[in-house]
Order: structure tokens, then sequence, then C-alpha cells
């Protein structure tokens, strides 16, 4: 992996790689399509970890491993504007007391592309948060999968733990299917799950529409709505490839 | 003149004809007050006249200044001068309002819309509305409370400068202080642009703010008595009863709600693999 003076990484350089990041230190690591590669995270106290991850061409895939101790955070901001198969896999351990992590994506999957997403929390440590949070737009045959589970165990005590999937099916011919589950072994915590697919918002449209905006560019407006929230994570030279890309693709 | 002529319409919702034989007409520099009871018609009119697709019509016509509105896509109604504030607005997750504003702005504008033009209009209008300009850079009335959204409707009705304004149920939810912004932005666009307005409400309060200069009262889906500000004034202190009595008119009952059009809301999964449509 490859270290810059400001704490930050742009790439794997190994297939397996196993990064500890040190008490009380902030890292930054920018993941620009990777194949095939495990990255194992260790959080120390008080650490925090932006890791974001940028799929935009063929036949990624990663493994993603997170244990966070007391105080840390691991936050995974991750963008699939890639064309080809994809998948993710990423499992945050929340060890230990007020440790913290988030997933949010943005996908886009078209011209038959199949895409599939696993994504899992286990908050083991009390006062213990996750949140997932993702959105899709679905076209041209493509299939996506997301699996999410936050499972808390009985002693995290006062966690909390949210799951939110969107997705629009833009045509007839794509697909998509999410499971946010909920493991729950622990009474006192908040655990809130919610998801939606399905095709444009009629009412919305309407609405758009009744505004003198033209259907194709209202039907972009919504689209565009869904995946732009995850730009402003990413780094300016980034952004702009990822602005070009959803506008390109919707 | 602009002038916004509707002729025996009929319109059916779910197959069930709501509108029977409908025959009104509003123009520039008319306030028209649209009363009747629930469920006999009126917002079914507005969202017929806006082209909602679920309201079916069936027979009749609708006119702006003489150009067939039924054979015009929504947006194209919008551009050709008409506006619905919507009962209840919706909430668009991820569309920022500005940039939505901007697009409405300029698909209503034949000139390139400059942003310093667009900044200066919303700038104005949000002052107008008492609605703070950060707010903008949300998501459309993601996060709005229920006046933020009525008093939003009207500031896009001033930034996009209707010929004929509809108003449905603009002052519900509304305190006092925010029926009063409303009236007043309501008043201005109709004296300084002379908008025509087509206003439902339940409320005098809003009528006695802004002085309607017409009503109109549908009772079983046809418009059955127009006549001046008496009207609405008579109707918020009798109630319909008395048209009943006086026109010889059987007021049909809203109908309850079938059980089978009662949805039942499921915290589960979804798994649809495909779309509808």
């Amino acid at each position: 992996m490859k270290s810059n003076p400001n704490n930050f990484i742009s790439f794997l350089n190994e297939k397996e790689q196993t990064l500890n990041i040190k008490k009380g230190e902030v890292l930054n690591i920018n993941l620009v399509d990777i194949f095939d590669a495990n990255l194992d995270i260790f959080l120390q106290e008080n650490s925090v970890c932006n890791l974001r991850i940028f799929y935009k061409n063929e036949k990624n895939s990663l493994v993603l491993h997170g244990n966070l101790t007391k105080n840390s955070a691991l936050n995974i901001y991750f963008a699939d504007f890639s064309s080809g198969d994809s998948t993710l896999s990423s499992n945050v351990i929340l060890l230990d007391e007020n440790a913290k992590s988030s997933f949010k994506f943005s996908s886009l999957t078209k011209n038959e592309d199949h895409k599939k997403y696993s994504i899992s929390f286990s908050h083991i440590g009390g006062k213990t948060v996750s949140e997932l949070e993702g959105y899709s737009v679905n076209m041209d045959s493509s299939r996506l999968k997301v699996e999410g589970v936050s499972h808390i165990e009985k002693d995290s005590i006062k966690s909390k733990a949210s799951q939110k999937i969107r997705s629009i099916l833009f045509d007839e011919t794509s697909s998509a299917i999410a499971n946010p589950i909920l493991k729950i072994d622990c009474d006192d915590i908040e655990a809130n799950h919610a998801c939606a697919i399905g095709s444009l918002n009629d009412d919305h449209l309407f609405y758009l529409l009744s505004r003198g905006i033209p259907l194709n560019d209202a039907k972009k407006l919504i689209t565009y709505g869904y995946l732009n929230p995850i730009v402003h994570y990413f780094d300016e030279d980034d952004q702009k490839e990822l602005k070009e890309l959803i506008e390109g693709g919707i | 003149m602009d002038v916004l002529e509707i002729k025996d319409l009929h319109v059916t919702v779910e197959n069930k004809e709501i509108l029977k034989g409908l025959n009104l007409t509003i123009q520039k520099g008319e306030k028209v007050a649209l009363l009747g009871p629930n469920g006999h018609g009126k917002s079914t009119l507005l969202n017929a006249i806006m082209g909602n697709s679920r309201y079916k019509i069936t027979k009749g016509k609708i006119l702006l200044n003489g150009e067939n509105v039924l054979e015009m896509k929504v947006d194209e109604r919008s551009r050709k001068g008409l506006f619905l504030a919507f009962q209840n607005p919706v909430e668009i997750p991820g569309v920022i309002s500005a940039d939505f504003y901007k697009s409405a702005i300029q698909e209503h504008s034949e000139k390139r819309v400059s942003l310093y033009q667009f900044y200066k209009v919303l700038d104005d209008a949000s002052k107008e509305v008492k609605i703070p300009f950060e707010m903008f850079n949300r998501p459309l009335n993601d996060g709005f409370s229920g006046g933020e959204k009525k008093r939003n409707e009207i500031l896009q009705m001033m930034l996009l400068n209707p010929k004929i304004a509809m108003l449905d149920e603009i002052d519900s939810g509304l305190d006092v202080d925010a029926i009063n912004t409303v009236s007043e932005c309501i008043n201005k666009q109709f004296n300084e642009k002379g908008t025509g307005f087509l206003i439902i409400s339940h409320y005098a309060r809003l009528f006695e703010l802004i002085k309607p200069t017409r009503s109109a009262v549908i009772i079983n889906g046809k418009v059955v008595l127009e006549g001046g500000p008496e009207v609405y004034k008579r109707i918020d202190k009798e109630g319909y009863e008395w048209i009943k009595d006086e026109f010889n008119i059987s007021i049909e009952n809203e109908n309850e709600k079938a059980m089978n059009q009662v949805s039942i809301g499921v915290c589960a999964t979804k798994e649809i693999i495909k779309n509808e449509k």
C-alpha cells in the first residue's frame, strides 16, 4: 500500500493487505478499481479511517474486514459505476464501546452487469453504532443483489443500527434484490431498516412534469438525485469523474 | 386575455365517474373560489386540467386561449401557462431544490437564464414566501414542514409566473402567519402579473384575505352554482344544505373507502424482481 505524508493511501499493491491504524490516528484511503483483493483494517482506540472505494472499470472485487476498538470510526464510501460484473464484501466488527461504522454506497448497473454486495456489521461492544445507506439505479437487463446484515449481540447495550436501501428499476429488464436484515440479541438498543425497490415514482415524475420539465429530463433529475449524494464524500478529481459517469450513465 | 375553458368535462378515477359534465371558465384578472363538499370533484378537476394520468377524461374539452389542453403533455401544459399547487407536495429524495427550480425556470424561458438571474429571482421569491435561502440546497421538500411545503408551492408559482394558477387547499396546515404570507403572495401575483386563480379551500380565512372575485360550487361532479363572493360567504356560515334546498339538488355522500382500497403497511424486505410497467 502506498502512503504519503498526509496519511493518504491510494492503492493496494498486494492481494492480501493488513492495515493497523494507530491510536488517535486519522487515515484516508482512496481505492480505485480493485481486482480480487483482501483488505483487513484494525483500528486502535480513537482512530478514524475514511475509506473511499471507486469502481469505474471492469471486474472489480474486494473483500474487506474491519475491526474497531474503543471510540474508533470506520467510514466507507463506495461508488460502483463500473462496467462488467463486480462484487464487494464488507464485514465490520464493532468490538468495543463507542465504535462507529458507516457504509454508504451508490451503484449504477447496466449492460447486463451482475453486481453483488454483502455488507455486515457485528455489534459486540456497548454503545456501538452502524449505518448502512445505499442507492442504486438499474437498467438494461442488469442484476443487483445487496445483502445487509446488522447483528447486535447480547451485551451490546445502547447500540444503534440502521439500514436503508433504495433502488430504481429503470426498465422492465433489470432486477434488484435487497435483503436488509437485523439480528437483535439485546433489549436495550435502537434499530431500524427500510428498503424500497421499484420503478420511477409516478407522483415524483408528475410533480416535475407539472413544472414544465420534459419527461427525459425529469427522469434524469430523479436518478441523478439517487446517485449523486455519494459524490461529495470523494476527492475533487474523483468527484468530477463520478459526476461525468452519473450524467453519462443515465 | 388569457382564458381557461372547461366544457362538459367527464372524468373517471379507477373506473368511477367523478366529474359528470362540468363547465367552468376562468379568465385573467379573476380569482375563482372553488367550493364543494368533500369527494365531489374539486381536486379531480385540478388534476385533470394539469394532466395527471390517474384521471381519465372520457368526454369534454379543456381549452387554454383556444388551444386544446387535452392534446398537450403535462410539461407542455405547464409551459403554456398552467400551474397546480399540490394539496400534498411530494418529497423527492436527492433532487436538490435549487437545481430543480433552475431547470423549471429555464424550461419556461426562451433565452438562457444566467446563474445570476436565477439566484436573483430565487432570492427575491424566497424573501416573499419567507423560506430561508439555505433550504434550497436541500432535496426537494425533504424535511420541510407542512407549512414550508405549501409556501414552497407558492414560491414555484412566483418563479414560473403562470397564466392560470390552481391552488389545491394551499392553506391547509398553515398557521396564521403563514396564511397571511401566502395570501400576500397570491394578491401580489394577481395584482402585478394578472394571473387568473382557481382556488380550493374549506376555510373562509384564506378567502377573506385574498377576496375572490367569483365563486363556483361543485356538487355531484358538476358546477351547480356560480356567483360572486356572497356565495362562499354564505357557505362559510351555513354549509351546503341551503343549496340542496334552494336548487333542489340531492347531495351524494362521499363513499366510504372499500376495504380493498386500504393498504396495510408491512415492515419487511421487499423483493420486486421486475418492474411492473
